[in-house]
């Protein structure tokens, strides 16, 4: 039975925290839900099991629902109470889940986990540091492996200014996990605030290394760098963490969007767009992959998958063998939907490198007949008419490109090399010489130097 | 029960004693700080009206803007309130700016009509200059429609000079300031401009948001950033826009509060401007081309490397080190952040050490500024409060809409000490703050504080505090087309050591500060003064009186007592 869920439009707001409290554990993906194949009278920890499932797939209401049928059977139970507190947490019921917490809490006095929730809820929420580093504290002595608790009340010291506590709790973060690049990037601003440039410098350099996408980590090494008096290698870091910054930025929504709706296909495409863009290529083929586990008729998302593996190979060998499955999943794309003229244009570029021109062209033409606006895919097309010696079509498709986009260098090198095919040189060096200089690669410069040559008296 | 012995009661009064005799006369001084609002009860009635009760729109969570100065040159401040428009419409006309004329019994007057200030509409900051140079300040105000320019006649009206001068922008300008950038004599002018908004159209049209799990008005996130504008003084009344000249084409962000400061001590203003939700701006001044610098100088982001969601901005040495440092107040939930200028070309964010992280957390920050409290010779703090969203109250958090200020006093250690609640009946006053600003209205020798509020009567808070030091009050006077000494730096020096001033407009948030200087001399009664002219020009002015309004005249070398 296909599951059906809930789309929230709530705010997420820490929604990165969120992320590391015990509800959001990952869960199992699409399954039949346990109440539904329960009998007609489910216990209280089968009701609670199904409330962490839905909560993992984000659907609030429905867990909301679970545990609060769970609390019912047995209202005594801390860790209900807890995770009923977590889900109105993350719905922005702060009021409710701080007095769950407290429950949680009392009846359990040594429950470590609602109290690192409530003492995260009071610093992020309420900005009160002092409560929420107290409760964070007594978190660590009864659960002194928590690394939320470590974490949280670490970064709490360390804007409090008291840099000495956050980098010995900053140590410990990673020193039991030496992966943790966001403990390691804090370990490292700690040392910077203590005036200790060359450990913050070490300590950052590492949390680059493993988290090359933390924008944090490359302003912190940008300041060492800078405090040694190293100011351009530590502008061009502070550079990228700005970069970083803007990514983030323009991350963040698609995050948000599929941390709500994380079984929606087009949440992923979203996220695997937006990380392509940025030439993340990992994270992009991941989600782009995950859309199409979702909706296996995803056509776009083979299509994304398939830009990806034409980014890909470093040698002819392999940028042979990803260009050949970047084919196999234009194809699927286009038999999907074969309106999708970037695709169409993408596989034509794929048969023109191989030298099927013949067929490029046919891909290339449908392309700008389902998108008459996109003056590349006429330039693509007339490049393929320019290698069939076509040179009427070629000319046509040259000037069309650069009726939609005057400005494309790319159309008018190629129209000049229609003419120069056809040994026009006064028209071939007028095309490419309305190139701007400084757009010329050193290619163009050689034939334009040529076509000079031949016009010359 | 814990039994005493003799020997430990002993040594317990002995320590104390010890502690008393160290930390008393600090505690003791808290205590005596004392500010009341006497706004009404001087003749302020000012309301100001920000269109709807429920803030729908980002529009109407801005505009209360305000300032001290001295229109008519009587030597008694002076206050100008911004204002916003009425949500029913047969109010609007009656609804705007409003101009209050100091007595000489410290109280106001209404000068709104009779001179000719009133400003309809969505008006913002306000900053205060005599930008002809023809004797008497006018007035610069930022609005949601274009900004306007109120040229001072000298006979206690104003005329409108917009149009002649070449302002006018039609973007949301929120923070103004003039200086002498190009140091040629005559001020010029930063526009700080927020985003493209349109009431009830595109990108928000008629709906909600959400923070925090409650109702809240759209945006700025989702709206395209306007760009900054800066003006450069033609010197016959007109403005040119140059910005592209001198360097300022950077990406455009959501800008807010603007600060002139000389942060390199190099001898021209550099330019700071606080970005909501992007990182800051610090345009350092390479012979009159500006270069962002604030990643270099860690003024960007937090020292976490995080931008924050800067609002009001303030410099001074509360460390007496000789440099300018930065503050800038930042949304609820995060910390307000202090930069402290280490003079090796970078700041340090040194908000926690100096106690000011997470004493700003539950606030939302906006108008703030230095200034000695006490006149113990060390610059104290102040920071306007209030959220964005009514119905923040009921999203089950600490948080309150109407917001308490802080005030903190320096402990001259690098630690500021929150005082607000230890500092009378004005500091317990919970508003919806927006502007602030100080400035010695009563001319009784300290510092009362301007706050406006949205949807609210602003605040006078008289500084009624029973024991603060000596001090001395310095007003520039310029014979040039700089005639109130816009950019120079003046330094005081006792006993107790050195301490230095700017003369800076529109500053703090939507507002302008008092530009007489005020210095707190703790137990001197005599100190050393030496004013550094934009021009390079250096006066000195030794042995100078306690307790004691002052004219530094920069032609004629002369100090007189007002």
């Amino acid at each position: 039975m296909k599951f059906m869920f809930v789309c929230l439009f709530t705010l997420c707001v820490g929604c990165a925290q969120e992320s590391t409290l015990p509800s959001q554990e990952a869960g199992p993906a699409a399954e039949p839900t346990l109440v539904q194949e329960m009998s007609a009278q489910p216990t209280d920890s089968q009701l609670f099991e199904e409330g962490r499932r839905l909560q993992a797939r984000a659907d609030f209401k429905g867990a909301e629902a679970r545990y609060r049928q769970a609390i019912a059977v047995a209202p005594s139970n801390p860790q209900y109470t807890f995770y009923l507190g977590t889900v109105l947490h993350a719905t922005s019921r702060y009021g409710e889940a701080r007095s769950l917490f407290e429950e949680a809490m009392q009846l359990k006095p040594d429950y470590a986990a609602p109290r690192i929730a409530l003492g995260k809820l009071l610093y992020d929420v309420d900005g009160n540091s002092e409560a929420a580093s107290k409760l964070l504290r007594e978190a660590l002595e009864l659960a002194p492996q928590a690394a939320e608790a470590r974490y949280t009340l670490a970064l709490i010291q360390l804007r409090e200014g008291q840099s000495e506590e956050a980098i010995r709790l900053f140590s410990e973060l990673v020193e039991a996990d030496s992966s943790n690049a966001q403990a390691r990037t804090q370990l490292g601003l700690a040392y910077l605030q203590q005036g200790d440039i060359e450990t913050a410098q070490s300590e950052l350099k590492r949390a680059t290394s493993s988290q090359p996408y933390y924008s944090a980590a490359f302003h912190g090494l940008g300041q060492t760098f800078i405090r040694q008096g190293n100011t351009i290698a530590g502008q061009r870091l502070l550079q990228r963490a700005q970069q970083l910054e803007e990514q983030a930025t323009q991350l963040t929504p698609h995050q948000n969007a599929l941390r709500q709706n994380p079984n929606q296909p087009e949440a992923h495409y979203n996220l695997a767009s937006m990380y392509a863009r940025f030439d993340r290529l990992r994270p992009a083929a991941q989600h782009f992959s995950k859309a199409i586990a979702l909706d296996s008729t995803y056509a776009l998302a083979y299509q994304g998958l398939g830009n990806l593996f034409l980014r890909l190979g470093t040698t002819a060998e392999a940028r042979a063998n990803y260009a050949s499955r970047a084919r196999a999943l234009y194809l699927r794309a286009l038999e999907l939907n074969s309106q999708l003229a970037e695709t169409h244009n993408n596989l034509g570029l794929l048969l023109h490198r191989s030298g099927d021109i013949q067929a490029a062209v046919q891909h290339y033409e449908r392309a700008t007949v389902i998108d008459t606006q996109a003056g590349f895919y006429q330039a693509n097309l007339s490049r393929a008419y320019l290698d069939l010696k076509l040179y009427p079509e070629a000319l046509q498709a040259a000037d069309k490109a650069l009726q939609i986009t005057p400005t494309m260098t790319g159309a008018r090198e190629t129209l000049g090399d229609i003419y120069a095919a056809q040994k026009d040189w006064t028209n071939a060096l007028e095309a490419w010489e309305r190139i701007d200089p400084q757009d010329r690669p050193s290619e163009l410069k050689q034939k334009i130097a040529q076509a000079r040559m031949h016009n010359a008296p | 029960m814990i039994k005493l012995n003799r020997p430990f009661i002993i040594r317990s009064i002995a320590l104390i004693i010890c502690l008393g005799w160290s930390i008393g006369p600090h505690l003791g001084h808290a205590q005596s700080i004392s500010f009341t609002d006497v706004a009404a009860a001087s003749g302020i009635d000012h309301i100001n009206t920000s269109g709807s009760a429920k803030k729908q729109y980002i529009i109407e969570t801005q505009p209360a803007g305000g300032g001290f100065w001295d229109y008519n040159n009587d030597g008694i401040l002076d206050i100008y309130l911004t204002n916003g428009v009425a949500q029913d419409s047969t109010r609007r006309d009656s609804v705007g700016t409003a101009l209050y004329q100091g007595q000489t019994d410290a109280r106001f007057s209404d000068a709104t009509s009779r001179s000719n200030a009133f400003l309809t509409g969505w008006t913002m900051g306000v900053t205060f200059a005599d930008y002809d140079a023809d004797g008497d300040a006018d007035l610069y105000a930022t609005r949601w429609g274009p900004d306007v320019l109120l040229g001072n006649n000298g006979d206690g009206t104003f005329s409108d000079h917009t149009e002649s001068s070449g302002l006018g922008s039609t973007r949301w300008g929120i923070g103004a300031s003039f200086a002498d950038f190009d140091l040629d004599g005559d001020l010029d002018l930063y526009v700080a401009n927020y985003i493209d908004f349109t009431l009830g159209g595109s990108p928000f049209y008629d709906q909600w948001c959400t923070h925090n799990g409650v109702p809240a008005a759209c945006g700025p996130v989702g709206a395209a950033a306007q760009a900054d504008l800066f003006y450069r003084n033609e010197g016959h009344g007109d403005f040119t826009e140059i910005s592209a000249e001198i360097g300022l084409t950077g990406r455009s962000y959501y800008a807010m509060g603007v600060l002139w400061t000389d942060y390199d001590n190099d001898g021209d203003p550099d330019l700071y401007v606080a970005n909501d939700g992007h990182p800051n701006s610090l345009f350092r001044n390479d012979r009159h081309r500006f270069v962002d610098v604030a990643l270099i100088e860690s003024v960007a982001y937090s020292g976490d490397g995080r931008p924050q969601a800067g609002m009001g901005v303030a410099a001074g040495d509360y460390d007496r080190d000789g440099r300018f440092d930065i503050f800038v107040t930042n949304f609820s939930q995060d910390h307000n952040t202090l930069y402290r200028n280490s003079g090796q070309g970078y700041f340090l964010d040194v908000s926690g050490r100096a106690n000011l992280a997470g004493t700003s957390r539950p606030h939302m920050g906006w108008g703030t500024f230095f200034f000695d409290v006490d006149s113990d010779g060390y610059e104290d703090l102040f920071v306007a409060n209030g959220h964005l969203m009514p119905e923040i109250e009921q999203a089950g958090i600490a948080m309150q809409y109407r917001q308490q200020n802080l005030l903190y006093r320096n402990g001259r250690n690098g630690r500021f000490i929150d005082i607000s609640n230890q500092a009378g009946s004005g500091l317990q006053i919970k508003e919806v703050s927006r502007a602030a600003a100080y400035g010695d209205y009563d001319n009784d020798g300290d510092l009362d504080i301007l706050v406006a509020n949205i949807d609210a009567a602003p605040n006078l808070l008289r500084n009624d505090s029973q024991a603060h030091g000596n001090w001395l009050s310095l007003r520039l006077r310029s014979g040039g087309s700089n005639r109130e000494g816009v950019g120079a730096r003046i330094y005081l020096q006792t006993e107790d050591g050195r301490q230095m001033r700017e003369v800076r407009t529109g500053t703090s948030f939507q507002s302008q500060n008092d530009m007489r200087q005020h210095f707190g001399l703790a137990k001197a009664s005599l100190a050393d003064i030496t004013v550094q002219w934009t021009d390079g020009t250096e006066q000195h002015y030794a042995s100078v009186a306690a307790n004691q309004f002052y004219t530094i005249a920069k032609e004629a070398y002369k100090i007189t007592v007002e």
